[in-house]
């Protein structure tokens, strides 16, 4: 049965991909054979709108993954290392460290449901800056009198565009990240753990 | 941002001006479709985040005024023109506008009771 979900959700990342332009996916190939970050791209399927080339094509990733695949390739990390490390976190309890962390606490400001992500200050002003972008972006459409797509990026900005789980998707499993937190924090602990554990190895920022 | 949370409360103080900040923008995308309920719904929001931002407070008395609650809109301007912060013509021209929809609405609504008993 277990079996069975896997092998669907793998070719239907496959279709994605296929599906996506050709410079998301020769962006993305080399990775593909790593089960880890295989696992961290397919979490771009699940973007809010469907937008896997924005993450595939997105610099950043890439260069996170650049970073991640050369340290894997020379061995200051292995995919075994990898595993353990991630599976014995979740032994102890997932017990994420890094610079961001989720905890399932009171609502901030009382607002929508999820889980929380306490994020320090440094790590706080790159997302702040994003989010202003999407504003100056709302505040552009606004302005040309197209508001809706004006109040859907309002609303990407009070989501702050992440850890929205997509309706087809359990909770539990993969979600995409805005930018700013895919080096972070992630829904899936098993994700988040892989990064958290990346991001002790300092390869990732 | 309803999942973000600081470690300080500066840095929360922080989220929270930003939310409210795109609150207030919701409210006004809101307003110019007029969903003057949606308007109030948000910004109300956005109030209980930043209690008692003049130009909140004014943004929700317009979208007031577009529901038709003069009464509402007056209270908010009222508590606005309490903390002498904005513009006195600004909260004038709030006033104005209050006086002139109430008036319009009452005009409105005097038509319809002539109508309805003309008949």
């Amino acid at each position: 049965m277990e079996r069975g979900a896997e092998e669907s959700g793998a070719r239907e990342f496959r279709e994605r991909v296929l599906a996506s332009g050709a410079e998301a996916q020769r962006n993305v190939a080399p990775y593909l054979e790593i089960p880890v970050l295989r696992r961290i791209i397919k979490t771009f399927t699940n973007d809010t709108r469907g937008d896997f080339e924005k993450w595939a094509c997105n610099p950043l990733v890439l260069e996170m993954l650049k970073r991640a695949k050369s340290a894997l390739d020379e061995g200051r990390l292995t995919e075994q290392e990898a595993e353990t490390v991630m599976i014995g976190s979740l032994l102890d309890g997932g017990k994420a460290s890094g610079s961001g962390n989720s905890s399932g606490g009171s609502k901030p400001g009382g607002n929508s449901g999820g889980k929380k992500v306490r994020v320090e200050t440094n790590n706080l002003v790159s997302a702040l800056n994003e989010h202003v972008q999407l504003r100056m972006r709302g505040n552009s459409l606004y302005e040309q009198r197209r508001f809706p797509e004006s109040l859907r990026t309002y609303t990407e900005g009070t989501n702050w565009g992440f850890l929205q789980p997509s309706s087809n998707v359990p909770k539990s499993r993969h979600t995409v990240l805005s930018l700013s937190w895919l080096l972070f924090v992630h829904t899936s602990r098993y994700t988040r753990l892989t990064l958290s554990f990346l991001h002790r190895k300092r390869f990732l920022l | 941002m309803n999942l973000v949370q600081g470690t300080n409360s500066g840095d929360q103080r922080e989220i929270d001006k930003n939310k409210t900040a795109t609150l207030m923008n919701i409210g006004a995308v809101h307003m110019a479709v007029h969903d003057f309920g949606a308007a109030i719904g948000t910004l109300t929001e956005a109030n209980e985040l930043m209690p008692n931002h003049p130009k909140l407070l004014i943004r929700r008395a317009r979208a007031f005024i577009g529901r038709g609650e003069f009464q509402k809109a007056r209270a908010d301007v009222d508590l606005v023109e309490s903390f002498e912060y904005l513009d006195p013509r600004e909260i004038s021209a709030v006033q104005n506008e209050i006086n002139k929809a109430e008036h319009a609405a009452f005009r409105a609504e005097r038509a319809i009771a002539k109508a309805a008993f003309s008949g």
